[in-house]
């Protein structure tokens, strides 16, 4: 009885852990595979939701839920998707990271201000060249993104 | 004891919204208040201080009050800033609608009228209710329903009186004033509208929106050109002031700089927080109408990268942007992103 | 007993409420201009923490320039900066400054306080004016 006690208060804490959002983890393969995964569903409200708002698309500081909400939106009805196959890459923030999306004050700021240590760049393949993906963070099985561009030159 | 319990806590919301000038009235739905760069959710009861964004979503609404005499009403999908410049009768209110429709419902609040501005234009006004819609293609339209408004843009004055109305595209002057009687004004079907046919032409859309902060621009040159100049004849003089303490003694130094350096230290201050003003302006510009511009373009092209109408749109927003960078963000600094 | 860990708990609550609103750090209208004094005077990194946030200069004179460069009135290369502060002065008041270049000047203080039950008085400056020309608002 006090084993089935025991493991009840166990799943408890876990499902109560893992439902928990924070900002400061490194996203692990698997999640960052998860993220890709439903980024291609086509899910853009759950996308939406794991936007961190400030997002920087290229140079673009993105300061509104429904800027981001419509972008999602917007590749999705393009076609767009990224390559599901796990090939991704995975660089963890370095001093120059932010030149992948611009050499401007506003991207550096924004790295400074907004993006935690923790955030990893994903190089991901997508139909017309590679994109950078900035996750970082957890909620459930998926990390939240702070940033996307590309195509890469 | 649940009486006094009640009678307490009244107590204690009452005594910490006391004072405030600026405060949010009802909020239906998710409403963000943009502060030094962070976003925070609006509740009511909250206060806003000058440079705040109120920004509604798609499904969310918010009410302003000021000190109780003026009422604002933020529709949903809408970026409504509190700002304060230096005008030529002192400090002057101005009540910005950077995109979406914003209603207001002036009591007598501020000693002289606020001014309501988008990013195509001004209007000053007196005793009077209207709503303004600034599209996101940077025009505007304004709706009068009583009082006087005067809109002003790219140096050309219109005058609107109840049941009038105008629209003014970004960079131009604007259009003939038109009777609102008999017409129903629908902010998302002008807006759609506006859209739809910014996004037909992006190029010529982007020019315009460019003009815009040129003009903006034009404003932040000629108030830096103003404080360099003030800010030289104030080193010269300096100068001349450390000569006199060096010569004369402390006292003539004294003397020689209240009567030649201080008339001076009175205006650069005010002056640099106008250049400050059109420089968040160019900042609200640039992040909400050119950068929604850029996104969509990015979203509709991602297939087709090289397809030449974006590639020549790429151009043309690099050389918009490298203006910005160039003229208004030595401006900015971290607390405004 | 049930009343007793109520009551306890309703003590706590309300230390944990006062604490995190900062009770011990409130101002009075001397203190506020004091402060304003001492950081003219030191680095002026903390300076806009003077300001209420009514101010509508707030978020353009939140900015480093403003205050390290010569631009503001209270010119970062007149330090020291010398403010008459009289005893018990009202919301608005009109005193005298000096600093090691000139002076005395007139300066007007208009302060609001924002403090409220958990913190006590908090007064912010709102606006000054220097020799009758509003600097900040």
């Amino acid at each position: 009885m006090k084993k089935i006690a025991n493991v009840i208060i166990s799943i408890v804490i876990l499902l109560v852990l893992s439902s928990c959002a924070t900002m400061k983890a490194v996203p692990k393969d698997r999640a960052i595979a998860k993220f890709i995964e439903l980024y291609n569903s086509g899910d853009t409200v759950r996308m939406t939701e794991m936007t961190s708002i400030p997002m920087l698309i290229d140079g673009e500081i993105v300061a509104r839920n429904t800027d981001a909400d419509f972008f999602w939106n917007s590749l999705a009805k393009a076609g767009f998707t990224l390559d599901g196959s796990e090939s991704f890459t995975v660089e963890p923030l370095g001093a120059n990271s932010s030149l992948v999306f611009g050499d401007t004050m506003e991207v550096g700021t924004f790295f400074a201000k907004y993006v935690p240590e923790t955030a990893v760049l994903v190089r991901v393949k997508g139909p017309v060249g590679d994109f950078i993906l900035l996750l970082s963070g957890r909620k459930g099985p998926y990390p939240f993104i702070f940033g996307f561009t590309g195509p890469l030159l | 004891m649940k009486k006094i319990f009640l009678i307490i806590f009244i107590a204690i919301i009452a005594i910490t919204t006391y004072g405030q000038n600026t405060s949010l009235v009802y909020v239906d739905g998710w409403v963000d208040i943009r502060s030094a760069g962070e976003l925070f959710e609006a509740f009511p009861g909250d206060s806003l201080r000058a440079g705040d964004s109120v920004i509604t979503g798609s499904d969310s609404y918010a009410e302003l009050e000021q000190k109780n005499l003026s009422s604002i009403f933020v529709e949903p999908d809408s970026i409504f800033t509190i700002r304060e410049m230096e005008g030529s009768s002192g400090k002057e209110t101005v009540l910005s609608t950077t995109v979406g429709s914003v209603s207001f419902k002036f009591g007598k609040l501020f000693g002289i009228e606020p001014i309501i501005a988008t990013p195509s234009m001004v209007a000053g006004i007196r005793g009077t209710e209207l709503t303004v819609y600034a599209g996101e293609d940077g025009s505007t339209l304004i709706a009068v329903d009583s009082g006087l408004v005067t809109v002003e843009s790219q140096g050309v004055s219109v005058d609107l009186v109840k049941d009038e109305g105008v629209e003014v595209l970004p960079g131009e002057v604007p259009g003939e004033k038109f009777s609102l009687l008999g017409r129903e004004m629908d902010f998302a079907s002008w807006n759609a509208e506006k859209y739809e046919s910014l996004i037909a032409d992006p190029e010529t859309g982007l020019k315009h929106m460019g003009n815009q902060l040129d003009g903006f621009i034009t404003e932040i040159v000629i108030l830096d050109n103003l404080l360099t100049e003030l800010k030289m004849e104030k080193e010269y003089i300096k100068k001349e002031w450390q000569k006199i303490l060096d010569e004369q003694g402390k006292e003539q130094g004294k003397a020689f700089f209240n009567k030649n350096v201080h008339p001076l230290d009175l205006k650069t201050g005010p002056l640099f927080l106008n250049i400050r003003y059109y420089s968040l302006s160019s900042l609200s510009f640039r992040r909400f109408i050119l950068g929604g511009l850029y996104l969509d373009m990015k979203a509709r092209y991602i297939m087709d990268v090289n397809n030449n109408e974006y590639q020549k749109f790429l151009s043309m927003y690099e050389d918009v942007m490298n203006s910005f960078e160039e003229s208004v963000v030595p401006f900015l600094d971290a607390n405004d992103i | 007993m049930y009343k007793k860990i109520v009551l306890v708990l309703t003590v706590f609550a309300l230390v944990m409420i006062i604490s995190s609103c900062g009770a011990l750090l409130g101002n009075s209208i001397e203190e506020r201009v004091q402060q304003f004094e001492i950081d003219l005077n030191g680095s002026r990194s903390s300076i806009i923490e003077n300001f209420s946030s009514d101010c509508g200069n707030y978020n353009a004179m939140n900015i480093a320039t403003y205050w390290s460069d010569n631009t503001s009135v209270f010119d970062d290369d007149y330090k020291t900066f010398n403010i008459v502060i009289p005893s018990d002065p009202a919301e608005t008041f009109t005193t005298t400054y000096s600093d090691n270049a000139g002076g005395p000047y007139n300066i007007k203080f208009y302060l609001v306080n924002e403090g409220d039950f958990f913190s006590g008085d908090n007064w912010k400056i709102r606006t000054i004016w220097v020799d009758d020309s509003v600097q900040i608002n």
